[in-house]
Formats: structure tokens, C-alpha cells, sequence
């Protein structure tokens, strides 16, 4: 008996010291956050080079004071926003309609690629030669539920036959089945497909006339307003970012490939080299224009993926009007 | 009659509406309060609401996947009875494979169902085999630890009266061992509903009748959250059932101390 109290009164003690220790730890990083918040600006994947201006920017001592947060598949970046979790964070432009037309307080200020970079995969071999001839046919093929394009698609061409099933994570189905037709980024998985000599064919998605700002930075409209002075320094740190990832790549690439060891600092480079016509458009670095996004709210509204209209002005801060200091948001 | 009629309630199903009504009230009370945005976390009422709206596909989806869940749970159970009997009659085959059998729930089922659709191929046999993997472990392991304590004066015995090993399982270890094989059961019911959840989200088919786990994915993608709810609501459904079947069986089965 007397042992087994000694025993609970050191399990006590222990407690007791690591709930201490817990706490003070908590509050120590609460008091350090506190004293030196840094901005936080998260990603919506892995460190990739769909994000090698965000990274290079830094590596230049750019986003002085912005922490890159890197995601994972599923992680919700425009609510996180939204919510004030974050300051800043990458979200695709249809989920920056749907959320504003829920009445979310979001502002896409700069779009990574002014080309949308989704595309559909299949063999050579196979008897696929447009985007039209695999949607019409019986392919199986893998898709994100819940995408735009998805929606776009068939509405452009019907594709009753087809059987969809969520799209693999890695690449490994697709070259094993050479009936299976996979979504992609062109740049991410085309580079590793490739890379590893397989013969492919890649169809864009843009080419089907649905071409969104696929990864565009948001931010509360509120942060534009009261921070505008921020905002404009991230838009000039990004655009630096990326203007220096397009001409040099592989100090970036080499950053990345230490966060993120599944993909080789050799792949990141032959999807850098693809990337750079969808970063590059006829505008600078990072600028959208209203006509894309009311583009994009009109074929959204015509696959009923918004039922709620909404105004293009609403969904995005063009560049010129972030950087004057007359114009009110 | 007992107080509020509640002894006319089957399982005394009275307590757990009870919980269940507070916790609805709490969440219309947190939503009410905060006055959240939907999409952050709508509150009761609009989820019903969505379910509503969405009943269709939600109903397809709850047929796929209650039948899933009851597949892989039936697996696991048979299975897990069988190869916890084995475990635990061999004991060198106890000790060799029941620290390995440990594998199952320490393996993370969201790394694994990738790779039993590359083995199995997209479509229900991929998500049946998840819900088993995750299911299969409480069973074997309540079943060995049920049979291990069958009193072994009891064995002896039925070994006098000459009973062989197979009538002595199905007469003397089965029975005995029936509240702890029906513990694991319990467990294996809920995991089982995670597991096939989790084997939708990468090998189910899309579409009409889609099963819940596309639907939440879906849902997700395009900010519905309350459609997200409802579907989640309809899985916890699914574990609910299977979590009181068992419950009623065991009832039936096996007779009160």
C-alpha cells in the first residue's frame, strides 16, 4: 500500500511538472508571438513551384516578416482567411467567388498564373486526341470532386459515359492503367511524367475556354483598407519573387526541395522551365483583369456551381488601384 | 411506467436523445450567439435544411455507404472471431503473430487506402477492405483476451465429459468469451464506418450515387459546408446503427450476470 501511494504521489509530481512545463512552454510561445508576430501567408500544397516566386522572394530577403506556411491536400485556405486565422493565403479563384458570394470577406490581390494551369493526362497510346473525344468517351478518368472545371467540362461536352473517381494522389495508377486519364497540373505531374520517359499526351484545360486565376493570393478586404501600405509591399515582394524564380530557378528549387523531399530539386526544375508561360501574360507579374473574373463568374453561374450573383470588382483588388493612394476599398 | 415513460423506450434510447437534443440546442445557441457565416459554421437548422435540399444524392450516398460499413464490418468480425480463436488455441502462433496483429491500428489508414485501390482497383472492394483493416484489430484482440479467461477448470471438464476441441469452442469458449467479443464488436462497429469514409475518399466512384465520403470531398471543394454536416451527420448515422445493432445482439445473446 504505502508503495502504491508513493507510486500516485510520483505520478503527481510528474504530472504535475508536465503540466507546468506544458503551460509555460504555451505561454512562453504565446508571449514570444506576441511580442513578434509575423505575418502569415499559407499555401495551399506542399512547397512546389507552382509557389517558387514565394519562396525565391524570400530567399532575396523579400516578405521580410512573412512566414510561408506550407499546406497539405484538403487544407481549407480561403475560410482560414476569411476567419483571420491567417493574413494571407493562396486559394484558387472559383473558391474565391463561391465564398465571396457567401458573403466572405476575401480579395484576391495577385495571381500566380495568368494561364491556368489544369490539364487532363492520358497515354499515347490511348485513342484520346482532344479534351472533347476523352470527355464524350467511357474513359475512367481522375478528378477533384467539387472542381469548376469538372462542371465546365460537362457542360461542353456531355460526358455521361464517364466514369470518375477522385484523382490518386500519386502518379502510380495512371502509369499503371493505361485507360486511366488523370487531372493535372500540367507543370507539377507533367514535369514527372516526362521526367520518368513515359509518353503522354497532355490536353490544357484553358484551351476548353475555362481559364480562371488558378492561384491567386487573397486577403480580407479589411486588411486592404487599414494595411494598404502591407498589401503593396507583398505585391512588389511577389512580383520580384517571381520575376527572379523565372530567370534562375534552382536556389528556390533547392528551399523547396528541403521542405518538401518528394520531389526532386530536378523535377522542380523541368517544372520550372514548363511554368513559365502561365506565370508570364500580357499584363505584369500578378495582375488580373475584371473581364477574366467576370468571365469565370459567368460560366459558374451557367453550371450552377454559383447560384448567387456576384460582381467581379468584388472578388479582386486590381494591382493599379492596391498601389494608388487615392482609391478607397 | 417509469418516470417520463422511459422504461418504454427500447436500449434506453431516452438518455442518448436527451444528449443528443442538449447538443443540437448548445450548437443553434453557439451559432445564434457568434452569428457565424455559414460557411465557417452554419448552424443546425440550415444543415436540415441542406439535407433537404440535397436528399437525393445524400440518400444514394447513405445506401452505398451503410453497405460498405456493414460488408467491412461483417469481415472484420468474422474474420477477427476466427483468427483471435486460432490466436489464442496455438500459442506459439499467439505469440509469434499477436504482437504483429498490433500493426493494424498503429498502420495510418489514410496512408494505406491509396495503396489498396492501386491493389484492388477503384470501386467498393477498395473501401470494404479499409473499413475491415481498421475494424479487424478490437475483435481479435477482445476475442483472444475473452477466450484466454475462459476458467480453465471449466476446460478440464468439458475434456472429461469428452468433448472435442471444436464443441468445446463452440459450447464452453464462444459463450463464455461473448462479452468481450462483443466489446471489440462495438469498437469495430464505429471504426468501421471511418474506415470506409476514409476508402471513398480515394477509391469510390463520383457522380449520382456517389458515396458519403465524395460527397463531403465535394462538398468541401465547393464551400457547402452545410451539405459537408449533413454528410458527415449521415456517416456518424451509419456507426450509430451498426454501434446499436451490435448492442441489441449482444442483448439478445448473451445473458445478464
Amino acid at each position: 500500500m504505502p508503495q502504491y501511494r508513493g507510486n500516485r504521489a510520483l505520478s503527481r509530481r510528474r504530472f504535475g511538472a508536465v503540466t507546468f512545463g506544458a503551460l509555460a512552454g504555451l505561454g512562453g510561445a504565446a508571449c514570444k508571438k506576441k511580442g513578434e508576430r509575423s505575418l502569415r501567408l499559407q499555401l495551399n500544397w506542399l512547397p512546389e513551384p507552382e509557389f517558387g516566386g514565394f519562396y525565391e522572394a524570400q530567399r532575396l530577403g523579400r516578405l521580410k516578416g512573412v512566414e510561408l506556411l506550407p499546406g497539405s491536400p484538403g487544407v481549407p485556405t480561403a475560410q482560414l482567411v476569411a476567419s483571420g486565422r491567417v493574413d494571407y493565403a493562396v486559394v484558387s479563384g472559383d473558391e474565391v467567388v463561391r465564398l465571396v458570394a457567401q458573403g466572405a470577406d476575401l480579395v484576391a490581390i495577385f495571381a500566380s498564373f495568368q494561364r491556368s494551369p489544369r490539364g487532363m493526362v492520358v497515354h499515347q497510346s490511348s485513342p484520346y486526341q482532344s479534351l472533347e473525344s476523352l470527355w464524350k468517351s467511357d474513359a475512367t478518368v481522375g478528378i477533384e470532386p467539387g472542381q469548376g472545371y469538372v462542371r465546365w467540362l460537362d457542360h461542353q461536352y456531355h460526358g455521361a459515359k464517364l466514369k470518375r473517381v477522385p484523382r490518386p494522389a500519386s502518379l502510380a495508377t495512371f502509369i499503371e492503367d493505361r485507360s486511366f486519364a488523370q487531372g493535372i497540373y500540367v507543370f507539377a505531374e507533367g514535369a514527372q511524367l516526362v521526367q520518368r520517359k513515359i509518353p503522354v499526351r497532355i490536353f490544357n484545360v484553358a484551351d476548353s475556354g475555362y481559364n480562371p486565376y488558378e492561384v491567386v493570393v487573397v486577403t480580407q478586404r479589411v486588411r486592404l483598407k487599414e494595411k494598404r501600405g502591407e498589401v503593396q509591399q507583398l505585391l512588389k515582394d511577389l512580383a520580384v519573387g517571381w520575376g527572379s524564380y523565372l530567370k534562375k530557378s534552382e536556389p528556390a528549387n533547392r528551399i523547396m526541395a528541403k521542405l518538401n523531399p518528394t520531389m526532386s530539386v530536378d523535377t522542380m526544375e523541368h517544372a520550372a522551365q514548363l511554368l513559365s508561360s502561365y506565370v508570364q501574360g500580357e499584363r505584369g507579374l500578378g495582375e488580373m483583369q475584371s473581364k477574366r473574373w467576370q468571365t469565370l463568374i459567368d460560366q459558374m453561374r451557367l453550371t450552377q456551381a454559383l447560384l448567387a450573383p456576384v460582381k467581379a470588382e468584388a472578388c479582386f483588388a486590381p494591382a493599379a488601384m492596391v498601389r494608388s493612394r487615392s482609391v478607397q476599398f | 411506467m417509469g418516470a417520463f415513460g422511459m422504461k418504454r423506450l427500447p436500449f434506453g434510447i431516452f438518455y442518448p436523445l436527451l444528449g443528443l437534443s442538449l447538443l443540437v440546442a448548445a450548437w443553434a445557441l453557439i451559432c445564434e450567439l457568434g452569428q457565424f457565416p455559414e460557411y465557417l459554421l452554419p448552424g443546425p437548422a440550415k444543415v436540415a435544411a441542406s439535407a433537404f435540399e440535397h436528399r437525393k444524392i445524400l440518400g444514394a450516398a447513405l445506401l452505398h455507404t451503410a453497405s460498405t460499413a456493414l460488408l467491412g464490418f461483417g469481415f472484420a468480425a468474422g474474420s477477427g472471431v476466427v483468427i483471435g480463436s486460432i490466436l489464442s488455441a496455438v500459442p506459439w502462433l499467439r505469440r509469434a503473430f499477436y504482437p504483429l496483429a498490433n500493426l493494424l491500428q498503429m498502420v495510418p489508414v489514410v496512408a494505406i487506402a491509396p495503396m489498396l485501390t492501386i491493389w484492388l482497383g477503384y470501386g467498393r472492394a477498395s473501401a470494404v477492405a479499409c473499413a475491415t483493416l481498421v475494424a479487424l484489430f478490437p475483435v481479435i484482440a477482445n476475442t483472444v483476451d475473452g477466450l484466454r479467461s475462459v476458467d480453465p477448470k471449466l476446460r478440464e471438464l468439458f475434456a472429461i465429459y469428452g468433448f472435442s476441441a471444436s464443441k468445446t469452442w463452440l459450447r464452453l469458449d464462444l459463450p463464455a468469451a461473448a462479452p468481450q467479443i462483443f466489446t471489440g464488436l462495438r469498437i469495430a462497429a464505429g471504426l468501421s464506418v471511418i474506415g470506409t469514409v476514409v476508402g471513398e475518399f480515394v477509391s469510390g466512384y463520383l457522380g449520382q450515387a456517389a458515396p458519403i465520403g465524395l460527397v463531403i470531398l465535394g462538398a468541401l471543394r465547393e464551400s457547402q459546408t452545410p451539405l459537408v454536416f449533413a454528410a458527415v451527420g449521415l456517416s456518424a448515422l451509419v456507426g450509430f446503427a451498426l454501434f446499436f445493432a451490435v448492442s441489441g445482439l449482444r442483448t439478445l445473446c448473451v445473458p445478464k450476470a
